[in-house]
């Protein structure tokens, strides 16, 4: 069985890449993500699907880098950065053409070599005011 | 320093491209994807102009402009 951070690795950055046989094979199909900027879990690898391709619409050059990963038990803490310039629609947001770079953090639960469970926070109002849908607070 | 909640990157203002806090001083503009971010910047600008020009084209005054030269690309030079 793959080691459980590189599981966890391959599941938040090959889906970027439209490598989506990753998400079959390590995502269970009782899985349940929490992600703070969704009001709904997210649900099986369908779900984990829909949320990767709802972004990529709006993120096609987008990409996840995972910077650091530690695993206790059968939990894997991950803290990453995600890329992309925004050339389609995002949360109702027109296409900017900006550039955008946030960071996040996935803890993520697995049984059997495939993730069952996962919290996610990540910058949403970064993105929000990196693509200009919120005025950047004043810098002092 | 900086305020809170003000993002460690922000987009460049000329070419879009993500910018850290500490690479906004020596960044130079791609050329090429300062154009795309130009052109897409402006893509109602130019929506409207082919907009105006189609409804001009199909307006009585258009389509005589479009007859009159279509007459004048005919007729012989001299
Ligand atoms: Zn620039």
């Amino acid at each position: 069985m793959a080691d459980a951070k590189l599981i966890v690795k391959r599941l938040i950055e090959e889906p970027w890449k439209g490598n989506f046989d990753v998400i079959d094979e390590y995502v269970a199909s009782s899985f349940v993500g929490r992600d703070a900027a969704e009001p709904e879990p997210i649900r099986g690898p369908a779900g984990v699907r829909a949320n990767v391709e709802k972004y990529t619409a709006g993120f096609p050059d987008g990409a996840i880098t995972v910077d650091d990963q530690i695993a206790e038990g059968d939990k894997v803490a991950t803290r990453w950065t995600g890329r992309g310039t925004q050339t389609g629609e995002v949360a109702g947001i027109a296409p900017t053409g900006k550039e955008v770079t946030v960071t996040g953090l996935t803890i993520s639960r697995l049984e059997d070599g495939k993730v069952v469970e996962e919290w996610t926070t990540w910058d949403t109002l970064g993105m929000l005011i990196q693509l200009g849908a919120i005025p950047e607070p004043a810098r002092a | 320093m900086s305020s809170a909640f003000a993002p460690h990157h922000m987009p460049c203002a000329e070419c879009g491209a993500s910018l850290a806090m500490d690479e906004r001083a020596d960044h130079v503009c791609d050329p090429e994807r300062r154009l795309e971010y130009r052109l897409l910047q402006l893509r109602d600008e130019v929506d409207g102009f082919e907009d105006g020009l189609c409804g001009y084209l199909d307006s009585p005054q258009g389509r005589f402009a479009q007859w009159l030269a279509e007459r004048d690309r005919h007729r012989p030079k001299g």
